[in-house]
C-alpha cells in the first residue's frame, strides 16, 4: 500500500511549487497509472516516493514506513525503474544485477533462481556478460526492470517504463505488471501513452501543474467528465485546468 | 575556407561557452536542503588562492633572488618556458584523447552540416583555453616578478602575452598527432579502451624517455646534483643548456628576452604546427571520433550454474563498482595512474638512480654537500613526505566521486544503504590508487638508498596519514557540491572545480606543515619530539575528516537532489 500524505516539493525559494500537497492511497494489488502532460510533476512525485528526492514537506507511506524517517525500511519494499535507464555502464548487465542484489541483501539461491527466470524472460541470457554501456535503449530497460524485481519487491514502481521497448518487450513488461499485481503487490507507472494506461490500470490518476485533478478507475472518470476515451479525459482535464490558470 | 571559418567560429563560441559553465565553481551546488552560501564559498576560495598564490611568489621571489646574485636572472625564462610545455605535452594526451575521441556529444555534432575539420578546430581551440590557463598560471607569477625586479618594458609585456598564449600550441599538436594514431588503431580493436589505456601509457613513457634522453635537463639533475651549482655559477650557457633538446623553448625564452628574430621564429613554427594539425588531423575526424564511441553487443553469456552462491556486503560491492567504473574508464584510470601513481615513481627513480650514482646511495652525505650542514633523518623525511603527498594530491578520485556518479546518482539514492557506507565506498576506492602511489616510491626509494630506509619509512607514514586526510576532504568537497551534469568522463573528472580545490587544500595542509616544521625545528625541539607532535598532529587530522565525512556529509548526501 502506498499513502501520499500531503506530498510538496518546492524549488528556488520555494515560489516554484513542482508537487503540491498530493493525497493519494493505493491500496495493495492495484495497478496504478499516473498520466500528466510534460512537466506535470510525474516524476518528481516518484522521485520523492522512491527517497531519491526529499519532499519540501508531507510524507509518503510505504506499506505504513515512512520514506522521511525510515527511508532505508521503506526503499527495501520498492522496486524502481527509473525514467532513461541510466545504468552503470561500465558495469556488465551480470555484474549489475549482483551489485543490486547485494544492495538489497538477497539470498544467493533466491538470486539465482530469479535471474534465470527474468534473463529468460526478457531474452537476456546471452548478452548479460555484455557492459551495458554496449546495451540499445531497450536492453538497458529490460536489464533496469530485471534489477527492481531481483529483490522481489512489494511494491513495483516503473518511470516512463515502455520508452524505447519493442512491441514483444512492451508487451511482455504489462504482462509482468499485471503479475505482480495478482501477487498482491502494488504496481505504480507514469506513461505518456495513454492507451497503455487505458488497457492497463485498476486505477488512474492525472497530475497537472503538480496537482491531482482527477482520480479513480477509468469508469469513475469517464462518469465524472463525460467522455468516452482517457485521451478526451486528460485533453478535457488539462485543458480545463489550463483555462482555470488563465 | 569562409564555410570553415563560419562554423569554426561558431561551434569554438559554442564550446566555449559550454566550458565555461562547467569550470563555474558557483554553478555546482547542492540543490538540496542545504542552504547556498555563495558568498562565504567566493570568499573561502579567494583566500586559499591567495594564499597560496602568496606561498608561490614567496617561493619564486627567493629563487629570482639566488639567481640574481649570480646574474644568471635570465635562467628564469628559460625554466618557465621549459615547465610550461612539459606539462602540457603530459596532460595535453589525456585532454586531447576525451575532448577529442570520447566526448559523448559527437554525435550530435556529426548530424549538423559541418566539415571534420572546423569541429576538430574548434575542439582543439577550448582544449587550448585550457592548456592555456595552466601555462599562464606557471609564467604570469614568473614574468611579474621578472618585470618588477630585473626589468621592465612595454615590449617585454607584449612578448609576455604573446608566449604565455602560444607556449601550450606545439606540445598539444605533438598530443594531437600520437591521439590520432592511437584513435585511428583502437577504432581496429575489439578491446578500445584496453588499447587505448595500453597505448596511451606507452606514449607517456616513450615522452618521458624522450625528455630523458634529448632534454638530459631533469636527467642531469637528478643524475648531477651539481649541475645546479655548475649552472648557477655560469660554467655553461645558461639558456642554452636547459632548451638545447627542444629548440622552440630556446626561441621562445631568447624571444622573451628581446631576441625579434628567435621570436618570430618561434611563433612561426607554431603557426605551422597549428594548421597542419588541423589540416592533417582533421581529415575523416568526424568518422574517428564516432567509430571511437561505437560498441557492439556481442554473444557473451554467463553460466548461471556457475555464479556465486555468496552474498557480498554492501560496502565491498559498493567498492567493487566503484573500481570497476575506474578501470575499465581509460579517462579515469589514466588520470590517476599518470598523476597518482606514474608521477611518483619517475621522480623517485631519477632521484634515486642520481643519487645513487653520484654519492654511491649515501643520500646523507649529497644533502650535507648541498647544504653544507649534517642533515638528520626529519628534515629528508619531510621533503620526501611533501613531494610524496603533493602527488598524490592529484588524486582526484576521492574529490570527483559523487560528481562521477552523474545521472546514475538516483539509482544511489533509491537503494536501501546508509550515506556513510557509500561515501566509505568511494574513500576506499581513491584511498587504492594513493596509496599504490606511496608504497611504490617508498619501496624504489628503500630498494635503491638502503641508507636511507627509516627516512623513506618515515615519510611512507606520514604521507599515508597526510592522504588519508585528503581523500576523505576529496569526499566531503565533492558531497557538498556536486557535479552531475557533464559530457565526457574528462569533464567528470578533470573539468571539475572540486578536483582543484581538494588539491588546494591538501596543498595548503602541506605548506602549514612545512612552516610548523620550520618552527619547531628553529627553535631547537628534538627530532623525536618534531616526530611525535607531527605524527599526533596528523592522527588528529584524519580523525576530524573521518568523523566530518561520516557524520555531517553522509547526511548531506542523502539529502542531495540530484
Amino acid at each position: 500500500m502506498i499513502v501520499f500524505q500531503q506530498l510538496c516539493k518546492t524549488y528556488g525559494r520555494g515560489d516554484k511549487m513542482a508537487v503540491d500537497h498530493v493525497d493519494l492511497t493505493i491500496p495493495s494489488g492495484e495497478l496504478f497509472g499516473f498520466i500528466g502532460p510534460n512537466g506535470a510533476g510525474k516524476t518528481t512525485t516518484i522521485k520523492m516516493m522512491t527517497g531519491i528526492l526529499t519532499p519540501s514537506s508531507g510524507d509518503c507511506l510505504i506499506n505504513g514506513v515512512s520514506i522521511t524517517s525510515n527511508p532505508l525500511e521503506a526503499k527495501r519494499m520498492i522496486g524502481f525503474v527509473p525514467d532513461g535507464a541510466d545504468l552503470f555502464d561500465r558495469l556488465t548487465a551480470m555484474e549489475y544485477l549482483r551489485f543490486i542484489a547485494d544492495m538489497y541483501d538477497v539470498d544467493a539461491s533466491d538470486f539465482k533462481q530469479r535471474l534465470e527466470y527474468y534473463l529468460d524472460l526478457f531474452e537476456l541470457k546471452d548478452v548479460v556478460g555484455n557492459q551495458i554501456r554496449t546495451f540499445s535503449k531497450g536492453m538497458r530497460q529490460k536489464t533496469a526492470t530485471i534489477g527492481a524485481l531481483i529483490h522481489d519487491p512489494q511494491i513495483f514502481v516503473l518511470d516512463e517504463p515502455m520508452m524505447g521497448l519493442d512491441p514483444k518487450s512492451s508487451y511482455l513488461l504489462k504482462e509482468e505488471m499485471k503479475h505482480q499485481c495478482a501477487l498482491g503487490k502494488t504496481v505504480f507507472f507514469s506513461t505518456h501513452v495513454l492507451e497503455v494506461a487505458e488497457k492497463l490500470c485498476t486505477k488512474i490518476a492525472i497530475i497537472r501543474h503538480g496537482k491531482i485533478v482527477a482520480e479513480g478507475t477509468l469508469d469513475e472518470l469517464r462518469q465524472q467528465e463525460h467522455a468516452a476515451s482517457l485521451e478526451e479525459i486528460f485533453l478535457e482535464l488539462t485543458d480545463e485546468s489550463e483555462a482555470t490558470q488563465e | 575556407m569562409k564555410r570553415f571559418l563560419r562554423t569554426y567560429g561558431l561551434l569554438s563560441r559554442l564550446q566555449l561557452r559550454m566550458r565555461i559553465s562547467q569550470l563555474n565553481p558557483f554553478a555546482q551546488q547542492n540543490t538540496g536542503t542545504e542552504k547556498n552560501h555563495g558568498i562565504r564559498r567566493l570568499i573561502g576560495i579567494l583566500v586559499l588562492f591567495i594564499a597560496l598564490g602568496a606561498m608561490i611568489v614567496v617561493i619564486e621571489f627567493r629563487i629570482l633572488d639566488a639567481l640574481m646574485t649570480l646574474h644568471a636572472e635570465s635562467l628564469i625564462l628559460g625554466i618557465v618556458v621549459m615547465a610550461a610545455m612539459i606539462s602540457t605535452l603530459f596532460f595535453g594526451l589525456f585532454e586531447f584523447l576525451s575532448t577529442l575521441y570520447f566526448a559523448k556529444d559527437t554525435g550530435i555534432y556529426a548530424a549538423l552540416p559541418i566539415t571534420d575539420r572546423s569541429l576538430y578546430a574548434s575542439r582543439a581551440t577550448i582544449s587550448w583555453c585550457s592548456e592555456c590557463l595552466v601555462s599562464t598560471l606557471m609564467i604570469l607569477p614568473v614574468m611579474i616578478l621578472y618585470m618588477i625586479r630585473v626589468h621592465f618594458d612595454a615590449g617585454l609585456l607584449f612578448r609576455t602575452l604573446v608566449v604565455m598564449l602560444t607556449v601550450p600550441l606545439i606540445p598539444l599538436s605533438l598530443s594531437a598527432c600520437l591521439c590520432r594514431l592511437l584513435a585511428s588503431f583502437s577504432v581496429f580493436s575489439r578491446h578500445k579502451d584496453t588499447f587505448v589505456m595500453i597505448g596511451s601509457l606507452v606514449l607517456v613513457i616513450g615522452q618521458v624517455v624522450l625528455n630523458y634522453s634529448l632534454g638530459q635537463f631533469t636527467g642531469n639533475l637528478a643524475a648531477d646534483p651539481l649541475m645546479m651549482v655548475r649552472l648557477l655559477t655560469g660554467k655553461l650557457d645558461l639558456i642554452e643548456s636547459i632548451t638545447k633538446a627542444f629548440p622552440p623553448v630556446k626561441w621562445a625564452a631568447h624571444g622573451l628576452q628581446g631576441n625579434i628574430p628567435e621570436l618570430l621564429l618561434y611563433l612561426g613554427v607554431t603557426v605551422a604546427c597549428v594548421i597542419l594539425i588541423i589540416f592533417i588531423c582533421g581529415k575523416n575526424y568526424l568518422q574517428l571520433a564516432l567509430r571511437s564511441n561505437e560498441h557492439a553487443v556481442s554473444k557473451r553469456s554467463v553460466n548461471l550454474s556457475r555464479v556465486s552462491g555468496k552474498k557480498t556486503p554492501a560496502l565491498l560491492s559498493l567498492y567493487h563498482r566503484e573500481m570497476h567504473e575506474i578501470l575499465r574508464s581509460p579517462t579515469y584510470l589514466l588520470n590517476e595512474i599518470m598523476g597518482t601513481i606514474f608521477m611518483p615513481i619517475i621522480m623517485t627513480v631519477g632521484m634515486a638512480f642520481g643519487f645513487a650514482s653520484a654519492f654511491d646511495g649515501n643520500l646523507g652525505l649529497a644533502l650535507s654537500e648541498m647544504f653544507g650542514s649534517k642533515i638528520g633523518t626529519v628534515i629528508p623525511a619531510a621533503v620526501i613526505t611533501a613531494l610524496m603527498t603533493f602527488m598524490a594530491g592529484m588524486n582526484s578520485v576521492t574529490s570527483t566521486s559523487v560528481s562521477r556518479e552523474g545521472n546514475r546518482h538516483a539509482l544511489y539514492k533509491a537503494i536501501p544503504v546508509r550515506g556513510q557506507t557509500i561515501l566509505l565506498a568511494k574513500l576506499l576506492s581513491g584511498l587504492v590508487f594513493s596509496v599504490i602511489g606511496l608504497f611504490l616510491p617508498v619501496l624504489i626509494g628503500i630498494l635503491f638508498l638502503p641508507a636511507w630506509r627509516n627516512v623513506f619509512l618515515l615519510a611512507g607514514f606520514w604521507s599515508l596519514l597526510l592522504v588519508l586526510f585528503d581523500s576523505a576532504v576529496g569526499v566531503c568537497i565533492d558531497t557538498a557540491r556536486p557535479k552531475f551534469h557533464w559530457n565526457s568522463e574528462q569533464e567528470a573528472m578533470k573539468q571539475n572545480f572540486n578536483q582543484v580545490l581538494a588539491m588546494l587544500l591538501g596543498m595548503a595542509v602541506i605548506m602549514a606543515l612545512g612552516f610548523l616544521t620550520w618552527f619547531m625545528l628553529s627553535r631547537g625541539i628534538s627530532p623525536q619530539v618534531y616526530c611525535l607532535i607531527i605524527s599526533g598532529l596528523l592522527l588528529l587530522l584524519d580523525a576530524a575528516s573521518l568523523i566530518f565525512m561520516l557524520k555531517k556529509s553522509s547526511i548531506a548526501y542523502e539529502h542531495i537532489d540530484g
